[in-house]
């Protein structure tokens, strides 16, 4: 694949939270890059470290977390160096964000058109004029019908989908570099979701934008992602571009997960799933060695003593295993 | 094949309240005359997206919320009027997993008193029988019957979800409903509870009515399957059929939402408009007509029966039986 300059680089990100039971490194030495306009699918499941990783490059870690490790390179400078104040103008300017829960993130008092006036009051000079004329416009860009109606309700006036199409709206304001979209479809129905994604594909091919694409949905992951980071126990386990990991998974956490979502072409209904094992460990007591060496089929006497390095497994492609799978996944039977 | 479940033209309608006696100012008609059956030992999934009714659907047929029109009959037996004291011994027959592993456990028992509760309920055994007979289940759904005095915040979602199904089929029942059962749940837990709910249906002949909005899971694990919408079925079909012949504009619409894990699949997707109205003021006529791609005068006017269209294949749509639906793409 033909990819432009690194937009977003992430180093060896390491973001840790003190708790009084102990220390839990939600990112434990997570890197990936995101180049300019393509999109990065994040996937894995819940206590990866998917969503820190996401609040760790945005500035938004809360105590008890704290990043003690790591570099956030954004178009060649440092966020893990930058100011409160000079990250406020890079959050939303530079970089938008999309969260799955919208009547969270959307103030209830405010109608929706003033939420997104806000936006682009604070980072760009423009009269407020000017603003409401902008915020209609992108009303009318997410697909919102009568905008300028709308742009006078308020959050609890619209549906679900609705809300998350403001949410974009507001995060498309300032033309961002980069979106984070946070399991933004999750909490929608499947008939609206594809509506979302839809909007965010066309808004992603008209402003050349790049999308860290978070979610715990590997099939959503395949129709929108360019390469694809999977995440387990604050670490990538394997990593590549879409077509590598879906067909050729080679980390066995990968493999198993591909494997064990019921498909849509099997003649096999009614027959079990080849389940991955156990669960996802405690994150006060990880097993020694690799992280997923008790519920791996394959593990040995080595995976239960050294953690694998993230390693070049074929061009592009890379895992975090010492006994990577061999063999060629079916396609999805 | 014999009926263990009938449901004829069922309504559940639930009232808005307003105003400063808190008198019904509207109806959320959230099952809205659906008739359905459920053949013993096979698994029915009803389909749909929020405010479709499917769970209040589910739970109505159980009892757990009162019907306000309709008949659920239940192993031949009509059971929509009968009170309490008789209703229990039948409830023994019926039982329910919830979607939710963590609020449907009471956080203050241990779970070996969670999972003898109902045969305390229903006063089946002495205590050491009980006993007994929960070491027995605690083994058969995957969970270690050394566990039997933890608590449930001690439990991964996963293993509450066991603990829910443990609970279930203590009584040894013949039909359960389950809830959404594995929607809170990873993803590599999710086949391990689908596993489970498969193999405690060969083991115990369970049958079973699973509500979900997944399509992929209801799938795999269903022999039939009803789509709802607005508290109406739209269609009724075995699972291969439903999948390969969709006949109705929803449910191919549905469909072709779902999301493919295989970057090579680019689908063409049929994109409703608009939003799921309201269930308190739902369209006349069909009540899908307002992001339907077919809709005509007539779906606004006269509302489509569900039909026999040929091997059990049920569709309310009024344009099926002409074939002016159009042929479904995959």
């Amino acid at each position: 694949m033909e990819r432009g300059e690194v937009l977003l680089d992430v180093r060896d990100l390491k973001t840790y939270f003190f708790t009084d039971d102990g220390v839990v490194k939600a990112v434990d030495g997570m890197s990936f890059t995101i180049h300019k306009g393509e999109v990065l699918g994040l996937v894995g499941e819940s206590g990866c470290g998917k969503s820190v990783a996401s609040m760790s490059i945005m500035q938004l870690v809360d105590v008890p977390g704290k990043i003690v490790g790591g570099e956030i390179i954004f178009k060649g400078e440092d966020l893990v160096k930058k100011t409160p104040e000079q990250m406020r103008k890079i959050r939303g300017a530079e970089i938008g964000m999309i969260f799955q829960e919208p009547m969270t993130s959307l103030n209830p008092v405010y109608t929706v058109g003033d939420q997104i006036m806000e936006a682009i009051l604070v980072h760009q000079d423009v009269s407020e004029e000017e603003a409401k004329k902008k915020t209609i416009e992108l009303l009318r860009l997410v697909g919102i019908p009568e905008p300028e109606r709308r742009f006078n309700q308020y959050p609890h006036e619209l549906s679900g989908g609705m809300r998350q199409r403001v949410m974009i709206a507001m995060a498309m304001s300032c033309n961002p570099d980069l979106l984070i979209s946070d399991e933004a479809t999750t909490a929608l129905d499947v008939t609206i979701q594809a509506q979302i994604l839809e909007l965010m594909k066309d808004l992603q091919r008209k402003t050349g934008m790049a999308i860290l694409f978070i979610t715990h949905d590997l099939a959503l992951v395949a129709e929108m992602a360019n390469s694809v980071a999977v995440a387990y126990t604050g670490k990538i386990v394997e990593y590549g571009d879409v077509y590598s990991i879906f067909k050729r998974p080679r980390h066995p956490y990968t493999y198993g997960l591909l494997s064990s979502v019921p498909s849509l072409k099997t003649e096999k209904t009614k027959t079990p799933l080849p389940a991955i094992e156990g669960m996802v460990p405690n994150p006060y007591r990880m097993p020694s060695g690799c992280h997923f060496n008790p519920r791996c089929p394959f593990a040995t006497e080595r995976c239960r003593k050294e953690m694998p390095e993230l390693a070049e497994i074929e061009p592009g492609h890379l895992v975090r295993c010492f006994h990577p799978v061999a063999v060629e996944k079916e396609a999805n039977a | 094949m014999k009926k263990i479940l009938e449901v004829q033209n069922l309504v559940k309608h639930f009232p808005v309240l307003g105003g400063v006696f808190s008198r019904p100012v509207g109806w959320v008609k959230a099952v809205d005359n659906i008739s359905f059956h459920i053949f013993e030992g096979e698994t029915f999934g009803l389909v749909g997206e929020s405010g479709s009714g499917k769970t209040t659907a589910g739970k109505t047929i159980i009892r757990l919320i009162e019907p306000t029109k309709g008949k659920i009959i239940f192993d031949g037996k009509d059971i929509t009027k009968l009170p309490e004291s008789k209703l229990r011994p039948i409830r023994r027959e019926m039982q329910i997993i919830f979607q939710d592993p963590y609020g449907s456990l009471n956080p203050r028992m241990p779970i070996g008193e969670i999972i003898r509760e109902p045969l305390l309920v229903h006063g089946i055994g002495d205590r050491k029988e009980q006993e007994e007979r929960v070491v027995e289940i605690m083994k058969l759904v995957g969970l270690r019957p050394e566990y039997i005095r933890r608590y449930p915040h001690e439990f991964s979602g996963g293993q509450r979800q066991r603990i829910g199904i443990a609970r279930a089929i203590v009584l040894n029942p013949k039909f359960v409903v389950a809830d959404e059962p594995v929607s809170a749940l990873d993803a590599s837990i999710q086949a391990q509870v689908l596993n489970l709910l498969l193999e405690l249906q060969q083991k115990l002949a369970l049958t079973y009515l699973l509500v979900a909005h997944n399509l992929a899971v209801v799938r795999h694990v269903s022999d039939r399957i009803g789509v709802m919408y607005l508290g109406k079925l739209m269609e009724v079909a075995e699972t291969k059929e439903l999948f390969t012949t969709p006949l109705h504009p929803y449910t191919q619409a549905l469909l072709s939402a779902i999301p493919i894990p295989d970057p090579e699949i680019k689908k063409e997707r049929i994109l409703l408009q608009g939003d799921i109205p309201s269930p308190i003021n739902p369209p006349s006529g069909c009540r899908f007509r307002t992001r339907c791609r077919f809709a005509k005068d007539i779906c606004a006017e006269k509302e489509p029966p569900l039909i026999d269209v040929g091997s059990g294949h049920y569709v309310a749509c009024h344009f099926v039986k002409e074939g002016k639906v159009a042929e479904y793409s995959k």
